[in-house]
């Protein structure tokens, strides 16, 4: 038996590292944090809602596909509409920051209103399933594994979001090294105009990049869809996380956003919750971007390059 | 509601956005700080001021419980009685609220400004924007601010005028707005400004012509902070009249959408550094925000689609304005990036004087000299 805290720790650890390692790509390509990064993971998660219910699929993780489809599709259209134009013009970095939020307050409005509006009572009138309103959805059935943790019938998350998160890793490790693209990705990032020269097409590199990161954040979506459901304006919340995770990571480097992630969702799930029980039930309000932003301010100040970027070897002071 | 009523909370939420957007933009058009923790220094004020006011009023009235701000709408609701005879007692009250509310809101600029205005812009902006949302929660859990998850009732100091206060406030709005605005416009057009441009165009050009780019970053955070903050207390005032709870619960009394990020929409909307396009986007800005959530679901309420349940139609309704006001920020950026009104060079005196300036050194023949500086052309 695992400790149920235990296990949402790792359960949102890993769905949260796949949509910091997402946030670091498109940082990395275009060097904006991207506001839009947790609609991405709206859009995974709304997409495998309606999968599921329209596709009749046997579990929610086969609408694992059509969830990074569509996040990588958000992703692309965005990159090929908002973010390319204003970047060939020369627009200050702030100005892309600004852009991308106004991506999200537009996107909450699609989200709310055509999905609400315009999908649902649709959906129910002709198509008799039961959708349920998307102001919130409840989350999406787990499959069973006994004897691993408290409630043997929503187990399933807490093996599949660590092996998703497992093999992203481990992909984006092949790629990004052993691939020809990987290694044309890395030249575009480190230098632009030298990768240009040398004959790769530094815009096809990163539309490729913004698409993967997109998809990342849409399989994420699927993944707390199963976890945790949907509820309107989530991404508000899930972008701290995000932005929390990906910058104790150092936004350089993917393995940094996994540790990263990892660790926002430990402060998050494990140690609020902890504080709440033994100290001061008023202390979990702070689950709700509280501590993630206590982690965010803390790295910014102490170490603002991340945890990759410091020297642990120097810190030690049995190494001289 | 009446075409006067929302003509007169429109002109409230009117004036709270200008001066709100016009603090941004000081700090975000002229000096080039992203200040995504906007609503920090807005609620603060607000929060901050309205809990020192509320205990000022018990003091003076000798109320005492152990948890005053459970007991806050009974002891409000005593304390307006002996408030609406007692003008001068509400005056002192108001002037704490603002006073605490402006100088809380400075001191915390001043706090954040402190590590932050080393950072390169973006960790800057995410850094205010964790402030942003770290005040809120923290406001949420802890008690002693305003009452923590429970909301709270604040004494309506306005009572004494009747049914006249809601114009009083709009009045006081209104005179502050017109102070920043004026205020705006002094900065825009002094040597201030213009050191401010060199800061947020080339830091290194300004600081090796001798400007502490540092400490001008910070004086303007503080100072946008305190007006700011002087805003968040106003706008308590008008809720508090307006029966409306202050409450820390996340996102209650000052959400980060409409005190960040829409005064953001407002400043780029209008054209970053001018003080005439804030009006115009603030214009914008609140014909949208009041008509998708006051006027249209009044006009909903009316209205019932078979099949259609009334909540979602609410819902609709209500987030319209995401929708709406994404949507023109987003066209704003792709067509017009500079906004409505382009950025020109400003000048510190009239044109009239600058020409009398160049005749006496050029002559009589000043056409050479003038055209290029008054056209703006550089």
């Amino acid at each position: 038996m695992i400790d149920p805290l235990v296990a949402t720790t790792i359960e949102y650890g890993g769905m949260l590292s796949i949509m910091c390692i997402g946030l670091t790509v498109t940082y990395q390509t275009t060097k904006v944090p991207n506001f839009a990064f947790a609609d991405y993971a709206v859009a995974g998660m709304l997409s495998s809602y309606f999968a599921y219910v329209l596709l009749n699929l046997a579990s929610p993780y086969f609408a694992i596909p059509v969830a990074f489809l569509a996040g990588g599709a958000f992703s692309v259209v965005m990159y090929l509409v908002v973010m390319k134009p204003m970047i060939k013009r020369g627009t200050s970095i702030i100005i892309l920051m600004v852009a991308s939020l106004a991506v999200d307050i537009f996107f909450t409005g699609v989200a709310a209103d055509i999905v609400n509006i315009g999908v649902v009572p649709f959906a129910n009138a002709f198509l008799h399933h039961g959708f349920p309103s998307l102001v919130y959805a409840p989350p999406l059935p787990d499959f069973a594994v006994p004897g691993i943790c408290a409630s043997p019938q929503t187990c399933g998350l807490l093996i599949i979001s660590p092996v998703a998160l497992v093999i992203t890793t481990a992909l984006m490790f092949v790629l990004l090294t052993k691939t020809r693209f990987g290694i044309a990705m890395r030249a575009s990032i480190e230098n632009p105009s030298l990768a240009r020269i040398a004959g790769i097409n530094v815009d096809r590199v990163y539309l490729v990049s913004w698409f993967i990161a997109g998809g990342l954040g849409g399989l994420a979506g699927c993944l707390y869809a199963i976890g945790s459901g949907y509820s309107l304006n989530i991404e508000n919340v899930l972008i701290l996380d995000i932005f929390a995770g990906s910058v104790l990571g150092g936004l350089s480097s993917i393995y940094g956003a996994v540790i990263g992630g990892m660790l926002v969702s430990f402060g998050e799930s494990y140690i609020i919750p902890q504080l709440a029980i033994n100290v001061n039930p008023q202390l979990g309000v702070l689950e709700v971007g509280g501590s993630s932003m206590i982690i965010l301010i803390i790295t910014l100040l102490v170490a603002p390059r991340g945890l990759v970027a410091v020297n642990w070897k120097k810190l030690a002071p049995w190494r001289r | 509601m009446g075409y006067l009523d929302l003509l007169v909370l429109g002109v409230i939420v009117f004036f709270t956005y200008v001066s709100i957007s016009l603090t941004l933009n000081l700090e975000f058009g002229l000096t080039g700080i992203p200040n995504f923790g906007k609503v920090l220094f807005v609620a603060a004020g607000g929060m901050l001021g309205a809990s020192v006011m509320y205990r000022a009023s018990l003091y003076v009235y000798g109320l005492h419980s152990n948890d005053i701000f459970e007991s806050s709408p009974l002891f409000s609701e005593r304390i307006q009685l002996h408030l609406a005879n007692d003008p001068l007692v509400a005056l002192e009250l108001a002037i704490v609220l603002i006073v605490v509310g402006g100088l809380t809101a400075g001191a915390l600029g001043y706090l954040a400004s402190y590590p932050a205005i080393r950072l390169r812009e973006d960790y800057l902006g995410m850094l205010l924007l964790g402030c942003g949302v770290l005040f809120s929660s923290i406001t949420a859990f802890y008690t002693p601010v305003v009452g923590g998850p429970e909301n709270v009732v604040i004494p309506n100091v306005l009572v004494g005028f009747g049914s006249n206060e809601e114009y009083v406030i709009m009045a006081i709005l209104g005179v502050f707005a017109a102070f920043v605005f004026v205020y705006s416009e002094r900065v825009l057009r002094s040597p201030l400004g213009r050191t401010l441009k060199a800061v947020r165009d080339n830091e290194v050009a300004s600081s090796a012509l001798g400007k502490d780019n540092v400490n001008v970053r910070r004086k303007m955070l503080v100072i946008a902070s305190v007006l700011s903050g002087v805003a968040g207390a106003l706008w308590v005032i008008y809720w508090s009249q307006e029966g409306g709870l202050v409450g820390g619960d996340v996102g209650g009394t000052f959400p980060r959408l409409l005190y960040t990020y829409y005064p953001f929409t407002i400043v780029i909307l209008g054209g970053v550094a001018s003080n005439i396009g804030v009006i115009i986007g603030a214009v914008t800005l609140t014909v949208v925000y009041v008509g998708t959530t006051v006027s249209l679901p009044s006009l909903v309420e009316t209205v019932r689609i078979p099949g259609i349940p009334a909540s979602l139609l609410d819902d609709f309704v209500n987030s319209l304005q995401y929708f709406i006001i994404g949507g023109l920020l987003l066209a704003v950026l792709l067509v017009r990036p500079e906004g409505l009104i382009r950025e020109r060079p400003t000048f510190t005196m009239s044109k009239e004087k600058l020409r009398k300036i160049a005749e006496r050194i050029v002559g009589k023949e000043p056409k050479p000299v003038v055209p290029s500086i008054s056209e703006g052309k550089q």
